[in-house]
């Protein structure tokens, strides 16, 4: 009997580890095959490393005359989305995609989508750049875009637990409930955003993290939201302040 | 095609070249390789074939390998190819030339540590 119990402890003793190792918060990289990630580290396997070559050019030709260093502009990136005010009682989250269209169109004077391939390679870029700091979204110190802020806050609390689509599943329930279970042939990661953009191999080339919720949403058969929405700027928001204090992997690869 | 240039190529050699021992040389071609089976715009049409279809990759100007490339290979294809160092060393060099007439060359200097 006594041994019993001894083993009943124990069991709970690793019930409860087990959930306490849930609650360490991992990057996506984890779950990658030890093959991707072998090719993720060598720049010399990674497609991605033909958009940071192009960044670079693309740095020296346009940005340097404003933007003096790589690494201090690199910091907006684990730094954004942020609340843009328009006037006093509007305006909207901007991430850095978004500042980087605003810049080229003042460079340019030529607006071009978000996902144009010359604001892809510069995010690619400045995410690289980024690579080792620590993400850090801060609450506006201004009462007036605090409360915005934290108007969106919530409003992404909300979409991430809400049953949506056909499948009528929440965000929650994949990317808390099911971590490391298999999706098909794919491992589900939790929802943290420390690696984008992505080259998805599935895409065959770069996407940003508005192309990676799309997919999402139509994953479960939900109505897609248009590129840009301020639904998944608000959820980038979230996933990022989920994400605070975590490494930035940079630019990653997936399947 | 995503990249913002239209082919950037990335040619390194992998490894200590030591005389009569391998090094790899890899090469990171930036290419749509579009099959020709996809349907672009308003679903009616076919998106062109545009396969990178010869690469030759050179050794002091002397062919080490030339390959025919087809419509089972992804976009932005890797290649990889092992060689011995020659007792001197040279230039390897690479060009490709693709369905729709682009071509791409890279080279660079192996030289014998």
């Amino acid at each position: 009997m006594k041994l019993f119990a001894f083993k009943v402890t124990i069991f709970f003793f690793c019930v409860a580890n087990l959930s306490l190792a849930q609650v360490v918060r991992q990057s996506g990289n984890t779950f990658l095959s030890p093959d991707m990630l072998r090719q993720q580290q060598d720049p010399t396997l990674n497609p991605l490393s033909l958009w940071i070559d192009q960044g670079q050019d693309l740095w020296k030709s346009q940005c340097q005359e404003c933007h003096s260093s790589v690494s201090e502009t690199a910091k907006a990136i684990v730094q954004f989305p942020v609340w843009k005010s328009i006037s006093a009682s509007s305006g909207k989250l901007i991430n850095i995609e978004d500042q980087i269209v605003d810049c080229w169109s003042k460079k340019t004077g030529k607006i071009i989508a978000n996902d144009a391939p010359e604001i892809l390679t510069m995010s690619v870029f400045l995410s690289d750049a980024a690579k080792g700091l620590l993400v850090q979204v801060r609450e506006p110190q201004d009462p007036m875009i605090k409360k915005h802020w934290q108007e969106q806050m919530s409003l992404a609390a909300q979409i991430y637990v809400r049953r949506q689509g056909r499948l009528n599943l929440s965000c929650t329930q994949c990317h808390d409930q099911q971590i490391g279970k298999n999706l098909r042939s794919d491992v589900v990661s939790p929802a943290f955003l420390t690696g984008f953009p992505i080259y998805r191999f599935s895409w065959q080339t770069v996407g940003n993290l508005d192309r990676r919720l799309r997919a999402c949403y139509s994953g479960v058969q939900a109505t897609v939201p248009a590129s840009g929405s301020p639904e998944l700027r608000a959820l980038e928001l979230f996933l990022k302040k989920r994400s605070e204090g975590m490494l930035w992997d940079g630019p990653s690869l997936r399947r | 095609m995503a990249t913002l240039n239209q082919h950037p190529i990335r040619l390194s050699i992998i490894g200590t070249p030591t005389v009569g021992k391998e090094v790899e040389i890899r090469v990171l071609i930036a290419h749509p390789m579009e099959t020709g089976y996809r349907l672009g715009g308003d679903g009616n049409e076919r998106i062109p074939k545009n396969i990178i279809d010869n690469i030759v990759i050179k050794f002091n100007q002397e062919p080490i390998m030339i390959a025919k490339l087809g419509t089972g290979i992804a976009a932005n294809p890797l290649i990889s190819v092992f060689m011995e160092v020659p007792v001197k060393g040279g230039m390897v060099s690479i060009e490709w030339k693709d369905d729709q007439g682009a071509q791409g060359r890279a080279e660079k200097m192996l030289v014998v540590a």
